[in-house]
């Protein structure tokens, strides 16, 4: 294990922890659909598909050391997760035209509409800074 | 260029970066032209705008018109009508020794938070002053009116107290954001406080006080701040002086000559022993003053303008020994859970104290007392009273009370009564008899006779009740002044909600008087009947200021039909009544047994089968109805809008405007009107601007260069920020007692809407002050629903003027904040009708008021959601009042306000755009014929509404509505374009680069 460890480089545990986040991302949004409205479960599509990519191409890199290859996974990663989050928006954009109310603070699921973006967004930056490095060391 | 795999993996990385970013910015765009009308409303900006063809004719279509030339003129009277309001609305409810005032060029020594941060508005909705820069701190506007304040006691707040203790309020957008300290001096004076008492101990920071003391020992002020703020209710108690702040006033008392106490906030507090202690010299009242009031406080505490405010809440020595506290706050269904009931249909409120709100309560157990009738001695609802329920310890400072620096006399020179024309006409002579100028307030009080009939049939009677009132100009010593007062004969009438089922006038003796307050004119009326100290009175009244009527037998009839004398005005709220689902559940407060009828407080009421579908369930189902008798569409006629301005309401051009609407034009128009109305291109409407605004618009000066009124860059940058929701909140203005100033803050209210280019205003505020602890008190004018009436209907008649929308708000029963979101309001028809409709009633009627717009309430009236109360918004609203305008919700929830309900009951538009209220579209409106004319009918009321406002200036029937672009779409599809270039130069970037250090690592590995 400590060998597996030793050889991975932060591109690694950068996707390693957007895989998780996503997760939570997925997991977040799952609990603000229950408020009744437009949730498109297009979203989970796009969320597991990222997430599944993620990893297949973490697996990947583990068998083809030094093949020519840079983490592309990280680029359909983040990608995915874009196109997550405006699909997301795109479905609550009635709620969201609600946010510029007055009084919007009372409107229902307010929190957990916020931490779904959040989770999202920081997910979709961690697949972006994992697109800048190598995921195991004998990369080039 | 070198290429290694390191800068590969940059560009990798900036493509992934560019394309993540394009895509979330694209996204965005797309959200953004979705919501682009709610981003206009925001912005201020539009995008259509009416283009007008010429005709060869000169066409004036600015059919209203600002007074002012510029944005500086309306700003500097603005900001003057402020200090007026707060000079005239602050009360002087104590003054010993001649404390007060204190003359010019000062020294002070200032304690309390308040000090350095004081309540300068609400803290959240529409009481809330945007822009902090446009307030002038307490000690600027004090320093520049000769009151120097002690800085070393403010820099021990500054910097030591404010930092733990106080909360600075965000004022964005939900108003409610809050962030802690420490912040610079500059921030600290602009803070908002937290709400409820919030005074730190200072008693260890004494002894560093002292030695300042001696340069500013002209007296000691003490400051005493409440802050309210919408969706919660001030915490059981915290209008009792907490233990921090009575060691100041001790502090004081054991260092200067002279104590003065100012109470800053809306809210009733506990001040008895304030009263009592001889010590403290002066107390005055100055609520929320605004941006500019503490320049007005100021005028009052150095003399400059003599005190005239009058109380516009009762200050009971106890803040929760109203009958109403008993039954105010959280009561949850009994059996909630096991109906399966919802957050918005969990909660309930019985308003047990049926009429007995306010003054109405403590004066009546008053007289009650003093004739000995009804058990009024008893013990049943005392809380400061030591031997049975005495009104002198229980009652600090009542109902319309206020001092003067001056002394006056009224003389109740006569009192005609005229039943033909419904009016009744008060003539009092004031004369000035002491030795300084000031204003005096008339206050018109009447009593009507309470009935073997009334008690046989349930209906209950105040002692007093305030029925008109006026204001001289200022007196100079000797000076006397003549004031007519006319008041409305039908606001005395008592509503039978059991026997006749209409508003009666009773036979017997009705009594008139005049008095510094209610409680001296109902000394008044007992003096005329003969009572004095003997009685038990607390001080003999003057008889000579009452005058009696006798009516010779009840009336039935006139008093029952509406605003067009068609119109029969019967019971419509029976099912408010709790004991119409559940029979002898709630007995009301009564004064034919004090005693036996009080309550403590109705708890573990259940919802009744009978009431479960209301609280959980959708009450309109759209059908399958054939439509096609209704046009939509049409291109018979291409009438623009602005053709119907100035045409009846009923003109037939309507039916053929509304049959060119399409039934999306139709939908959108009522569904998404969230601060706004949206274009509708058929008829060629521009759409509009709305915005909140009890103390002003929440908007700034328009910028858009075809407005008529606007700015341009070259104003200065005060102009340019200038936020309108600025002036003092309504308990201030209503504590004037003077029309004339009410009058001023309607026209600023439609000047700000002309500059600003929004029309219509949520606001005033009219419900009521239930208790002292209602979290919306600072946004609503008093207790009382006369001082309510008159001054929401003067606002609303000078405000449209200008062709301002004026939409009083929160029709009705906003009477708590706790679980405001659904809680069933069960009150029985006298008390509804008497008390909170009455607030609302003048500024509907079209000869009074005539208000265009309301904004409905979050509660429900009994267990139907006000928004579906089609007793409420079609009966009564337009039906007794003639209300001609439009109605919206206050921000809407598919769970509460139910749509499909909503609209066929009399609901007009809906303040959001959540999903739910765009299930009213084009597919169910074709299929649904009652739904469609509910629909068609809203579209009506508010075409008609906006056509005759300001929304139409520059528009001429040679206008079109054109569409434009506003600069943020301009600008977002501006950063969208650039995004992809980078994005597109990074994914090249990165393709060459892989392929060189490929090639390259490919050759070396060769």
């Amino acid at each position: 294990m400590n060998g597996f460890l030793q050889k991975q480089a932060g591109g690694f545990y950068v996707s390693a922890l957007s895989v998780i986040l996503a997760v939570a991302s997925m997991i977040s949004y799952a609990v603000l659909a229950t408020d009744g409205e437009k949730t498109p479960f297009m979203v989970y599509v796009l969320t597991v598909a990222a997430v599944v990519i993620t990893i297949v191409v973490l697996a990947w890199n583990q068998t083809q050391p030094g093949r020519k290859y840079y983490n592309t996974s990280s680029f359909f990663a983040a990608l995915l997760y874009a196109v997550s989050l405006v699909v997301f928006f795109m479905g609550r954009m009635e709620w969201i035209g609600g946010l510029a109310a007055h009084n919007a603070n009372f409107a229902p699921m307010h929190m957990s509409f916020y931490v779904t973006v959040a989770l999202y967004v920081v997910t979709m930056l961690l697949s972006i800074i994992g697109s800048f490095m190598k995921v195991v060391k004998e990369q080039g | 260029m070198k290429f290694t795999r390191r800068s590969a993996r940059v560009w990798h990385g900036l493509t992934t970066a560019g394309c993540c970013l394009l895509t979330v910015m694209l996204g965005g765009t797309a959200v953004a032209g979705t919501l682009e009308t709610r981003i206009n409303s925001m912005l201020g900006t539009r995008s259509s705008k009416v283009v007008t063809v010429q005709s060869g004719e000169e066409e004036d279509t600015t059919y209203f018109k600002s007074e002012f030339e510029t944005a500086q003129e309306l700003v500097d009277y603005r900001e003057d009508l402020n200090r007026r309001i707060e000079a005239e609305g602050s009360v002087l409810l104590k003054n010993e020794n001649s404390a007060l005032p204190l003359g010019s060029d000062v020294n002070v020594t200032m304690f309390g938070l308040g000090s350095v941060s004081p309540v300068y508005c609400g803290s959240s909705g529409g009481g809330v002053i945007k822009n902090t820069d446009q307030i002038v701190p307490i000690a600027k506007a004090f320093d520049e009116s000769g009151i120097h304040l002690n800085e070393t006691v403010r820099d021990w707040y500054k910097t030591t107290a404010i930092p733990e203790y106080c909360m600075i309020t965000s004022t964005g957008n939900d108003g409610t954001t809050t962030t802690r300290g420490p912040w610079d001096n500059e921030g600290v004076e602009l803070a908002a406080r937290s709400t409820g008492a919030l005074e730190p101990d200072a008693s260890d920071a004494f002894e560093s006080f002292r030695g300042s003391y001696s340069d500013y020992s002209d007296a000691a002020i003490v400051m005493l701040c409440r802050l309210e703020g919408e969706g919660s209710d001030l915490p059981d108690g915290c209008l009792a002086l907490t233990d921090e702040e009575r060691a100041l006033i001790k502090e004081a008392e054991d260092n200067f000559e002279k104590v003065i106490v100012l109470l800053n906030g809306s809210p009733a507090m506990e001040i008895d022993e304030l009263k009592e202690d001889p010590q403290v010299d002066a107390i005055l009242w100055i609520g929320e003053p605004g941006t500019h009031g503490f320049y007005g406080v100021a005028d009052v505490l150095t003399g400059a303008v003599n005190a005239s405010g009058h109380l516009p809440d009762t200050y009971a020595a106890n803040s929760m020994s109203s009958p109403a506290f008993q039954n105010s706050g959280d009561f949850t269904f009994a059996n909630a859970e096991s109906a399966g009931l919802d957050n918005y249909g969990s909660y309930y409120l019985v308003q047990a104290e049926g009429i007995y709100l306010g003054y109405r309560y403590y004066e009546t157990r008053y007289e009650d007392c003093v004739l000995g009738t009804g058990n009024a001695g008893s013990d049943a609802g005392t809380f400061a009273s030591t031997a049975g329920w005495n009104y002198s310890e229980e009652v600090s400072y009542g109902f319309g009370y206020g001092l003067s620096y001056t002394t006056f006399e009224q003389k109740l020179d006569s009192v005609t009564v005229d039943e033909d024309s419904q009016t009744v006409t008060a003539t009092v002579t004031v004369t000035n008899t002491g030795d300084t100028a000031g204003k005096d307030a008339v206050q018109v009080y009447a009593q009507s006779p309470y009935t073997d009939y009334d008690k046989e049939n349930q209906i209950e009677k105040s002692s007093v009740q305030l029925l008109g009132f006026d204001k001289t100009d200022t007196l100079e010593p000797g000076e006397s002044e003549t004031v007519e007062v006319s008041m409305d004969l039908k606001y005395l009438a008592s509503y039978d909600y059991v026997n006749a089922k209409t508003y009666i006038m009773d036979s017997g003796d009705y009594y008139f008087a005049i008095g510094n307050g209610a409680h001296d004119a109902l000394n008044n009326i007992l003096a005329a009947k003969g009572m004095t100290t003997a009685n038990g009175m607390d001080y003999d009244g003057k008889a000579d200021l009452a005058y009696k009527w006798n009516k010779s037998d009840m009336d039935t009839t006139s008093y029952s039909l509406g605003y067009d004398g068609v119109t029969k005005i019967t019971n419509q709220l029976d099912d408010a009544d709790y004991n119409y689902w559940k029979p002898g559940t709630v007995t009301y407060l009564s004064r034919s047994d004090w005693s036996g009828t009080w309550s403590d407080a109705y708890e573990g009421l259940e919802a009744t089968e009978d009431m479960l579908p209301w609280l959980t369930e959708e009450q309109y189902e759209p059908g399958s109805s054939d439509t096609s008798d209704v046009v939509t569409g049409s291109k018979e006629t291409q009438y623009s809008l602005i053709t119907l301005r100035g045409a009846d309401y009923d003109d037939e051009t309507w039916d053929s405007l509304l049959n060119q609407m399409t039934l999306d034009e139709m939908a959108q128009l009522v569904t998404d009107a969230c601060e706004h109305t949206v274009t509708v291109d058929s008829i060629s409407y521009g759409g509009s601007l709305d915005k909140d605004g009890p103390i002003g618009y929440d908007a700034k000066f328009s910028t858009n260069a075809e407005d008529v009124y606007h700015i341009t860059e070259n104003d200065p940058a005060y102009i340019q920020n200038y936020n309108f929701a600025t002036m003092n909140t309504e308990p201030v203005l209503a504590a004037t007692f003077n029309p004339d100033l009410a009058e001023e803050r309607g026209k600023v209210n439609g000047e700000d809407s002309l500059w600003s280019g929004y029309t219509e205003n949520w606001a005033p505020g009219v419900n009521l002050h239930r208790t002292p602890y209602s979290g919306r008190n600072y946004e609503y004018f008093s207790e009382d629903p006369m001082l309510s009436n008159i001054m929401g209907t003067i606002i609303c008649s000078t405000s449209q003027k200008y062709g301002n929308i004026a939409a009083p708000k929160h029709f009705a029963f906003n009477d708590q904040e706790t679980h405001r979101q659904g809680v069933a309001t069960f009150v029985n028809e006298q008390a509804a009708r008497e008390l909170q409709l009455r607030a609302f009633e003048g500024t509907f009627i079209p000869d009074e008021g005539g208000a265009m717009g309301t904004m409905t309430a979050f509660n429900r009236i009994g267990v139907k959601h006000v928004t579906y109360s089609e007793e409420l918004l079609t009966n009564i609203l337009r039906g007794e009042w003639g209300f001609e305008g439009y109605n919206i919700t206050d921000f809407a929830f598919k769970e509460l306000m139910y749509p499909y309900a909503s609209m066929v009951a009399g609901t007009n538009a809906f303040d959001n755009m959540i999903s739910d209220f765009s299930a009213i579209n084009a597919d169910t409106l074709a299929k649904d014929v009652k739904l469609l004319e509910a629909v068609r009918e809203s579209c009506h009321r508010i075409l008609y509404t906006y056509v005759n406002s300001n929304a139409m200036n520059g528009v001429s029937s040679n206008s079109q509505v054109v569409s434009v672009t506003p600069w943020w779409k301009t600008a977002l599809y501006t950063a969208d374009a650039v995004i992809a270039v980078l994005a597109l130069a990074g994914l090249i970037m990165y393709v060459i680069s892989f392929r060189k250090t490929e090639t390259g690592r490919e050759r070396k590995v060769k």
